[in-house]
């Protein structure tokens, strides 16, 4: 599972802590063995991964009322060479960013998550079901938004 | 700071954070995970044919043994049972079973007509369950000529009646109320991933 970094940040993205973060990327896990077999190479793998992933996140949205939970936000810090300052700041910031897209609505959170995975506007169009220029319109409101959300934060 | 300076930052922040940490464990579970639910798609697969045939063949067996037309006309009613429960099922379940959406909305959409399809399902168990066990009650009354109050009492009546139809009508309930749940915030999902920039606020 090469995507497996990018799919628990998604998954991290529509939960709010670290053991239903784990569940969802279990359930994305199985989503994926299920739809394997139906894999006809007509969009990338990484697109078909995340299209399976995001289509589970965003269902994972009905089972429960996602509310966020600063307090069980679990990220972990990637650079062990970082002074122990440094560290917390960028975990802060971190923090701070997932809360607020945590904050976005699904319409938003979907585009600005997937943006920041890296992708490109065909592949997030591929993704989501939307057209190229669709993706780019809703990207901008929801750079807007986070940034509106993140000024709150501050 | 313009725009993709600051989407860039935030992508480093983003890309940043990771459960290295965790690999072997998680690996690990979601291995586990896999087999156990794979194991249990297999069951529910296997475990309605093999209680139809199980149920099914005990009750012809009985009826071809004893030749008695209270056993026949059980072993008919109970595969008329079987067979609109199979048929009511597979009516209710049409239209869920597509292998994979394209799109989060086509996604959202089979979500969709799958609660409202194990809501139906839910009403539709109900009523079997109901009209099963009076039939039932009523061939053991005039099958065996008991007293009214001692089939009332019997274990099998206690059982899926007294206790049964409660506890029954109890977990549809429950059921019930979570699908309606799921139901309403899927139709919000939908509602909101379908407005469009256009519609957005």
């Amino acid at each position: 599972m090469g995507n497996r970094a990018a799919l628990r940040r998604l998954a991290g993205s529509f939960t709010r802590s670290a053991s239903d973060r784990d569940d969802l990327v279990q359930e994305i896990a199985m989503a994926l063995w299920r739809a394997l077999p139906s894999f006809r190479g007509d969009c990338s793998e990484r697109t078909f991964v995340f299209r399976i992933a995001h289509n589970r996140c965003i269902t994972h949205l009905s089972k429960r009322r996602v509310t966020v939970s600063l307090e069980e936000n679990e990220i972990d810090v990637e650079d062990p060479n970082a002074t122990a300052e440094v560290a917390l700041a960028e975990e802060q910031e971190r923090e701070r960013l997932l809360a607020a897209i945590r904050e976005l609505p699904a319409i938003h959170r979907e585009v600005i998550v997937l943006a920041l995975e890296g992708m490109e506007y065909q592949e997030i169009a591929d993704v989501v079901g939307i057209s190229e220029s669709n993706v780019g319109v809703r990207l901008n409101r929801s750079r807007e938004r986070l940034k509106k959300l993140l000024k709150e934060r501050s | 700071m313009n725009s993709d300076t600051e989407l860039a930052q935030w992508r480093r922040q983003w890309q940043r954070a990771s459960d290295a940490r965790n690999d072997t464990d998680s690996v690990e579970a979601l291995k586990r995970h896999v087999t156990r639910n794979s194991r249990l798609l297999k069951i529910g697969l296997i475990a309605p044919i093999l209680v139809t045939i199980g149920i099914g063949g005990a009750i012809i067996a009985r009826a071809l043994t004893s030749a008695a037309p209270a056993d026949v006309l059980l072993a008919t009613e109970v595969w008329v049972f079987i067979l609109v429960t199979w048929v009511g099922s597979i009516w209710i379940a049409r239209g869920t079973r597509r292998p994979l959406a394209k799109t989060t909305t086509a996604f959202i959409d089979i979500s969709i007509r799958r609660c409202r399809s194990n809501l139906r399902a839910a009403s539709f168990g109900a009523w079997l369950y109901v009209c099963q066990l009076l039939f039932v009650m009523l061939w053991r009354f005039f099958s065996s000529a008991i007293e009214l109050t001692a089939l009332l009492t019997s274990w099998p009546v206690v059982l899926l009646g007294w206790v049964g139809v409660p506890v029954f009508f109890a977990s549809r309930s429950w059921f019930m109320r979570a699908q309606r749940a799921e139901l309403d915030r899927l139709l919000d999902l939908d509602r909101q991933l379908r407005a469009g920039p256009a519609d957005e606020v």
